[in-house]
């Protein structure tokens, strides 16, 4: 059982689509958290063929006062197939671990996000009663979401406008600081999220020291 | 720390002083011109032409740049001073 210690408080389990669309949603997802002082906790952060993928999603949760579930792409990657079943499997789990979970599992709260507001209402009926927050597919909104979400559980946040301009300012680095040691356009654009996660990271630690003349 | 966060530290770290980078950014549908550093946009515009001419200015001249952003906050263009 999770203690109700600074990680299990500062958490934030991940759920989201993993396609090259979403990636300016998923950058400014895991970006937002980080700048509410958050740790965001993703599958795709840990690689460990030997740890199948169920266990490590299990454990994430498991590990995590907060989850974000991006159901927004469902929808099937080519025409023919079956939708994408892991992000609203990953809710039901989330949502079991919360009502089964126990202490201090019980404290676990979830934000769902959704392209628009009522779309899932027919098809996801089970959800009635939960907020959803629609994105409408623009990271500034995204942002403004999350960070509304968040400022009910901590206080002092930064303006949703203000993270976004600041997630704006991060990304006038991160690009040619990735290009002066050779990464390829390619390789920026699938960087793995835990390397993006220390990016920002290091960023904001790099803010910091420029607010504190003479700590840099 | 880790050994892709060292490298990025290193390569941060050669980035020239911040004061000197202006910013347009999309922004509530409207466009702000804002200065790295500063708590408050320098101005803001309907218009993308008129933010971009306007960080244009406040560069011209000095060993500033300019870095205009699109809706996904992305780099879509940069200049320097």
């Amino acid at each position: 059982m999770p203690r109700e210690g600074d990680d299990f408080a500062r958490s934030v389990f991940i759920n989201c689509p993993f396609d090259p669309e979403y990636i300016p949603l998923r950058r400014a997802l895991l970006f937002v958290v980080l700048d509410c002082g958050l740790e965001p906790r993703i599958a795709s952060q840990r690689f460990d063929s030997g740890e199948a993928r169920m266990e490590k999603i299990r454990s994430l949760i498991r590990m995590c006062r907060f989850s974000i579930h991006d159901i927004s792409r469902l929808e099937p990657l080519r025409s023919g197939r079956l939708p994408r079943f892991n992000m609203p499997f990953e809710l039901g789990l989330d949502l079991g671990c919360r009502y089964y979970g126990g202490a201090p599992l019980n404290t676990k709260q979830c934000l769902v996000l959704e392209r628009k507001g009522s779309r899932y209402r027919r098809v996801l009926s089970d959800l009635a009663g939960h907020d959803i927050s629609a994105h409408q597919n623009r990271p500034e909104i995204l942002v403004a979401e999350v960070r509304n979400w968040l400022a009910t559980v901590k206080p002092d946040l930064q303006s949703g406008s203000r993270i976004w301009e600041r997630l704006n300012i991060f990304y006038s680095y991160l690009e040619p600081v990735l290009a002066s040691r050779h990464y390829t356009k390619k390789e920026m654009d699938s960087l793995p999220a835990g390397e993006y996660i220390e990016a920002v990271k290091q960023w904001q630690a790099n803010e910091r020291a420029e607010e504190k003349p003479g700590t840099k | 720390m880790s050994e892709f966060r060292e490298i990025f530290a290193q390569a941060l770290a050669e980035v020239p002083a911040r004061r000197n980078r202006v910013h347009v950014i999309p922004s509530a549908g409207r466009w702000i011109v804002k200065r790295e550093g500063a708590q408050r946009a320098s101005n803001v515009f309907k218009v993308k032409k008129d933010a971009v001419q306007r960080a244009t200015s406040l560069v011209k001249g000095s060993d500033g740049e300019i870095f205009v952003h699109d809706h996904s906050g992305r780099i879509t263009f940069r200049k320097k001073g």
